[in-house]
């Protein structure tokens, strides 16, 4: 067994730059696989950015409002009654609108997303940094913080600048990360106070609730459709990520397109995989013949090139995880879509790689047999 | 050794110029005397096919893997252009079906569905300008409807339009507009989608507490605003909306004979208010698109999936080239022995390539068919494949194999007739 792989990595390691060369073709697929992933989970984890931001136990929205994209409102009387329900220590109500923002490189009015709330530094509704921070910033003066993530269509805003929000100039008060989806380009932030100003009737989009220490989240939640008219749904914030994406996925192609998209560089990773093995082994059948003709079996052949198979595998999954890095990065900043590599992705892909490479290597066996020893005389 | 060609038909001299079973356009006596010529003719093409074809079938298993990879390869850029080409249409379909020369928005309009709106007296104010022949107002609003008697509720595009006139291109538009002037009725969208309720002629609705039936189709389906549409006269929007009926979201202009448009826009933009801008109808379909192609991430995701089938293709074909040059020196070694100029050699090469590639093209087409007339009739985009389409896969398709020829091919030049002895 061991003389088997020896002989395979042997043949593999010799020539160090075909080495890289056929890792780099085995690569390919890897990176397609991941590129593929990649935009599916970015697309996925920037439409339910929200719910992955929310500082709280649980969210209470309009049952209406089937997904985050949805803009129907709760009544605002809703959120003191949830707050009076056994268990709730705080609720934070969240507004959430559209407002025209005039960038101020090309004057042009765009349509940027504004989520406002009590700038409570203890019950901040989202995490956008530090609480301190933030809650500082909204509380100190009119303005907004300007979500630096947002798409350049806004152009080049930065802390101090007075920018016109809806034609009314008003002041920049600071940057925080967030990031758009493939709906909304840009957020910015306002205090409930600054937005109620300007929008007195606005009803909040959601409640965040912060449970009492002890307090249970299944009867906090029964507690609060109880205590609610019965027109609002409690989520916990990982829930409501989970329906986000269900949503999305049910509502879009998109799962199908990336899906055809990681299925492709399978496919194309096990060709190349075999395209490799068999020039390998047509360039090494002179050797294999010898060793036939001195008496190894075929299986020992088969076990060096399978071993060979697996070698490449590795080799070429860490040459398109570097590649794929890269590119993640590259397009994530293009995109502003939160695109990166992560652990379970990762795992997916190395094994998809396994399995190609060794379907691969076992079409390439039947290479082994045109290795005759007759040839050699 | 590996099987190669010259082993099952070995190349013969003859008085007459023929090597084994091909005739070559030149006499062997010139290339030796130093008569070279780099690219084949037409008439040495028979043979570099030929040779190129015995050669890749040489080893059907690989060649049945490659052909498949570049299948695969060219099957996604099929799909990535053909969604891209389709989805590019459908963003303006809607302006499509009207006639106009100018378009009038409100200054915040980055897509046809802005919330903004703006006083109809623009319209007024463009024809005091003498440019122009008419004026029409088109809103657009998107609403939550009552579906009838079920209560789900769906969410629509409501589209107020004005008489006709002149303006209306789409026939189902035009022949909505007597059906409208019915009261408590619209026309729906046939390529809604479920989730806008049933859209069948008799089906009711209920929005802003007032029920409608709807009493007529026509096709728009675009779901990346809502999940369906329906049309209403412009007098019935504002009840509908809680819109100032004062205002409209897009004011159409037609232009007199024989003026320019971008003087007109000029002079229109020059005689209305501040909070308005103008665009000739160009501008707008340039900016509606640039909006979903440069603005969203659709085009850049588009963009760098069509960049990296192009480089599987091409690597895959490369790597095909690569290994049956590298595996037939020997036999290109005879081929110069006995006289063969580059035009054989080289063009052997490249009809490899071109068999390898065009290989592949042909079940790309074929699947991409399949698929593409299920895409169409799932999202009703127009992603039917289309002759620019094909023509432009076959341009792409004969660039990979050049350009992977090209990389490739030279290193025959290595094959040395003197390593023979």
């Amino acid at each position: 067994m061991g003389e088997m792989v020896l002989l395979g990595l042997r043949l593999l390691v010799h020539d160090k730059r075909r080495l890289f060369a056929m890792s780099a073709s085995i690569a390919v697929g890897v990176v397609i696989m991941f590129v593929q992933l990649g935009l599916l989970e970015g697309i996925l984890d920037a439409q339910a950015i929200v719910a992955r931001l929310v500082r709280g136990d649980l969210m209470v929205m309009n049952q209406a409002r089937v997904d985050l994209q949805h803009w129907d409102t709760m009544d605002p009387y809703e959120v003191a009654q949830i707050a009076a329900a056994p268990g709730v220590a705080k609720v934070t109500p969240v507004y959430e609108d559209h407002v025209g923002l005039t960038d101020p490189d090309g004057n042009n009015i765009r349509r940027i997303i504004v989520f406002a709330f009590p700038p409570d530094a203890d019950s901040l509704p989202l995490d956008l940094g530090d609480p301190k921070k933030v809650s500082a910033a909204l509380e100190g003066a009119d303005g907004f913080l300007y979500d630096v993530r947002s798409r350049p269509i806004y152009g080049q805003i930065r802390p101090g600048m007075n920018i016109n929000i809806d034609r009314n100039p008003l002041p920049v008060l600071g940057l925080v990360r967030m990031g758009p989806d493939i709906i909304n380009d840009g957020n910015i932030f306002m205090s409930e106070g600054e937005w109620l100003s300007r929008r007195p009737w606005a009803h909040p989009i959601m409640a965040v609730v912060r449970l009492a220490p002890g307090a249970s989240i299944d009867k906090v939640r029964k507690a609060i459709v109880e205590q609610t008219p019965g027109d609002v749904a409690v989520y916990t914030p990982a829930q409501a990520r989970e329906r986000e994406i269900a949503s999305t996925l049910k509502s879009s192609p998109i799962g199908l397109i990336f899906g055809v998209g990681v299925i492709a560089g399978m496919v194309i990773g096990a060709i190349n995989g075999y395209q490799v093995l068999y020039t390998e082994v047509s360039d090494h059948l002179t050797q294999l013949a010898t060793l036939k003709a001195i008496g190894f079996a075929d299986r020992f052949l088969h076990g060096a090139i399978m071993a060979q198979a697996l070698a490449l595998s590795g080799t070429g999954f860490i040459v398109g995880v570097l590649v794929a890095l890269g590119l993640d990065a590259y397009v994530a900043t293009a995109t502003r879509l939160p695109i990166h590599i992560d652990p379970r992705t990762a795992a997916f892909v190395c094994a998809a790689n396994l399995v190609t490479c060794a379907l691969a290597g076992g079409l390439a066996l039947r290479r082994v047999g045109a290795a005759d020893p007759a040839s050699l005389y | 050794m590996p099987p190669f060609i010259a082993r099952r038909r070995p190349p013969v001299e003859s008085p007459s110029g023929d090597v084994g079973a091909y005739r070559l356009s030149e006499p062997l006596a010139d290339s030796s005397a130093g008569t070279r010529r780099t690219w084949p003719l037409l008439r040495d093409l028979k043979p570099c096919v030929s040779v190129a074809v015995a050669n890749l079938f040489d080893q059907r298993a690989r060649l049945i893997a490659a052909v498949s990879g570049v299948a695969v390869s060219l099957f996604l850029l099929l799909l990535q252009i053909s969604f891209v080409t389709a989805f590019s249409q459908k963003v303006t379909e809607l302006y499509d079906d009207f006639d106009f020369d100018i378009v009038i928005v409100p200054d915040s309009y980055q897509i046809m569905l802005s919330f903004d709106t703006m006083n109809r007296i623009v319209l007024d104010i463009a024809r005091a300008t003498g440019d122009v022949a008419d004026t029409y107002g088109l809103n657009v609003d998107v609403l939550r409807w009552k579906i009838v008697p079920t209560d789900a509720e769906g969410r629509s595009m409501l589209i107020g339009i004005d008489a006709p006139a002149g303006f209306v291109r789409d026939k189902a538009i035009r022949d909505a507009w007597p059906v409208l002037r019915t009261p408590h009725t619209l026309v729906s969208d046939r390529y809604s989608q479920k989730g806008a309720g049933p859209v069948t002629p008799g089906s009711v609705v209920e929005i802003n507490d007032e029920r409608l039936t709807m009493r007529g189709q026509f096709k728009l389906g675009q779901f990346f605003y809502s999940e369906g549409a329906a049309l209403v006269r412009n007098v019935d929007f504002p009840r509908l909306t809680g819109r100032d009926p004062r205002n409209i979201s897009i004011g159409l202009v037609k232009l007199n004979p024989g003026v320019s448009p971008e003087k007109a826009r000029e002079d229109i933009a020059a005689a209305l208010p501040s909070g308005t801008r103008v665009l000739t109808k160009s501008q707008l379909e340039k900016q509606e698109r640039a909006y979903f192609f440069s603005t969203k991430p659709i085009g850049f995701i588009m963009d760098i999936s069509m960049i990296i089938s192009c480089l599987i293709g091409g690597v895959i074909i490369l790597q095909v080239l690569s290994t049956e040059i590298a595996n037939r020196m020997g036999e290109y070694a005879v081929l110069k022995a006995i006289g063969a100029g580059p035009a054989l050699i080289y063009g052997i090469g490249l009809s490899q390539a071109a068999v390898v590639s065009f290989g592949g093209l042909a079940p790309a087409l074929v699947l991409g068919w399949l698929v593409l007339a299920v895409v169409q009739m799932g999202t009703h985009l127009n992603t039917g494949l289309a002759l620019p389409i094909v023509l432009e896969m076959c341009g792409i398709t004969a660039v990979l194999a050049a350009a992977a020829a090209a990389i490739v091919v030279r290193r025959v030049d290595r094959a040395d007739p003197a390593s023979l002895y």
